[in-house]
Order: structure tokens, then sequence, then C-alpha cells
């Protein structure tokens, strides 16, 4: 497994050949938008938090959230197939937001999103790679 | 042999001010702190140059006035000596203030007729400056909403349907989903009572 640094320092021969060896669930994973990869991990992160007791407003605000993330392209069958993050994998996320510098969480999507980080979740929760199948329609 | 350079004629500047005394006697039960801490020809140094003109030769003017006494170079160094001591500026500032609160009364006296004046240019201003400071001033409005919003979500027929609709959407089975920790109200009867 590559890092995200011995991604970067790839010649354009070197990272064909690397893709070219990838199999078609990696494949898929490496053309799927960071954004959506990071909505994935959030929304099954969402349905984590849904597991424990909270107050009428905060379920509903949940998943008012979960509703939004809903497009064209990450469709309503691939939120469905998500399942809640493990424990392991929430902890991935948590030590992920340590990154952060601003409200926003622009860093720690970037990290959860990349090719280095986000096949550990993956390989926890195979209902993600399930989800980008679903979204790329090729399940 | 070399003829001898004439020698350029020294310049002689007349007198500006006539040195009359200006002030008369001072009364110390209407001199404040400052004025009080300076000797007597001090304290008419600075009456004089309170009463006395502005301008060059003012200051000269005032030490002469006050009973200082010597050449004209001694005057001038006298008269700044005096001026940096920092206890007479202190007695200056003093005077000042008073002056410029008495003066102000004519300054209104000066606006007011110049706000009686229709032909005057500044009329309008004038005008409109007595009217500010007579309590008429302009009032402006400035409207600031600061509202505090907490969001209290009661789990109503139409919440509880909503929140079944969204979950069924995200895959999740809503008759799964833990029981809400909502609190709920109680009236409670006064202690007193």
């Amino acid at each position: 497994m590559l890092t995200n640094k011995e991604i970067d320092a790839l010649t354009n021969e070197e990272r064909g050949a690397w893709i070219d060896a990838m199999s078609a669930d990696e494949r898929m994973i490496l053309y799927t938008a960071p954004g959506y990869l990071y909505s994935m991990v959030n929304a099954s992160i969402i349905k984590r938090l849904l597991t424990q007791k909270l107050t009428t407003g905060d379920q509903l605000e949940l998943l008012e959230t979960l509703g939004k993330r809903v497009d064209r392209y990450f469709t309503a069958a691939a939120l469905a197939a998500i399942e809640p993050i493990c424990d392991t994998g929430y902890q991935i996320f948590r030590e992920a937001r340590k990154a952060d510098k601003t409200e926003d969480g622009i860093e720690s999507m970037m990290l959860l999103s990349s090719w280095e980080v986000f096949h550990r979740p993956v390989v926890l929760n195979p209902s993600l790679m399930l989800a980008i199948r679903l979204c790329r329609r090729m399940d | 042999m070399q003829e001898a350079v004439p020698q350029k004629p020294k310049r002689h500047r007349s007198q500006k001010y006539p040195a009359t005394p200006l002030v008369g006697i001072i009364p110390e039960s209407e001199l404040g702190p400052a004025m009080l801490g300076l000797d007597e020809r001090a304290r008419r140094f600075v009456l004089e140059l309170r009463h006395g003109p502005a301008g060059y030769g003012s200051e000269a003017r005032a030490v002469r006035a006050a009973g200082y006494t010597g050449n004209a170079a001694t005057l001038k160094k006298r008269a700044t000596r005096l001026i940096h001591d920092a206890r007479v500026q202190q007695a200056l500032r003093e005077v000042g203030y008073r002056f410029i609160r008495a003066a102000a009364f004519q300054s209104i006296r000066n606006v007011e007729k110049i706000a009686n004046d229709f032909e005057h240019r500044d009329c309008l201003k004038a005008n409109l400056a007595l009217l500010d400071r007579g309590g008429f001033a302009l009032e402006t409005v400035h409207n600031v909403n600061v509202t505090h919003e907490t969001k209290v979500v009661v789990a109503t027929e139409k919440v509880l349907e909503r929140i079944r609709i969204l979950a069924e959407q995200a895959g999740i089975d809503a008759k799964a989903l833990p029981p809400t920790i909502d609190l709920k109200a109680e009236e409670v009867e006064d202690a007193d009572e």
C-alpha cells in the first residue's frame, strides 16, 4: 500500500503503472471525488451516532443532515447501503479531526478521503465499498 | 592696503507693544492652585499674556509689564525661561480654560447674531448649531435586532413522522432507533402556597 507521500513522488509513468495494477474496486475508489468519499464516511459516522440515545431534536437534525447528502451521484440507495462505522473507524475519524485548523474541517476531509487513509474505513466497513459501487452503478 | 569693510548697521527693532501693565491688583481668592504656586511677578506675567496682545513681541511685553527689568536681551531670555517653566505652563493652562469658558458666551452671542441675519451665508449653519446645542439635535434611530434562538423540537406526531421518513430514506429502521431522551415539563406547586 502506497502512502500519500509516495504517491505524490511518483512519475507519470510510475503512476500509470500503479493504476494499471489496481483491482476494479481500488480503481473505483481512486476515481471517486474526495468530497463523495468523505460524505460516505460521514454518513457512516452519523448512522453510528443515531444508534445512541438522543433528543428528538438531535435525532431529527442528524437525519436531515443525512438526507442532504443525497444527490444524483450519491444516491439514496448508496446511502441506505452504508452501515454505522465501527469503533476503530470512529477512532480514525476522531484522529483525523485533530488535523483541522478551522471549523469547516477541510483538513480532516482531505485526510480521510486520501488514498492512504480511506482504505482503512473501507476495510473496516465494507458497506462503504458497496456504496461506491452503487454510486458508479456497477453493482 | 586693504580697505576696511564697513560694518553692517545693526538692526534695531522697534518695540512692538507698549509695556503698560494691563493687570491691576490680583486678588488671591480668584486664583487657582497653579497660579497660587507662583510668585507675584510670574503671576503677573501669566495674566499679562492672557490679557495682552498675541503674536511676535507679546512675551517680551508681558515680561516687562510683569515688572521684570533689564535690557532687551535679558528680558527675552527671562520670557523664554518663564514660558518653558512647568509651573508657569500649568498656570497658563489654568487661566486659559477659564478664558475659553468665559469666551464661549461671546461665541454664543456671535452665533446667535449670524443665526438672526437671514442674509448671512452661514445663517442656516448657525441655526443648526444652535439647535444641536440647545437640545434639538437630529435624532438617529439604530434598530439592532438580537435574536436568541433556542431550537426546541417537541416530539409531536408530525416530527416523529418526519423522522420515520428520513430514517427510511437513509436505510435505517425507524423502529430500531433508540428511544429519545427528551425532558418533560411538569407543573410544580409553589412551596409558599
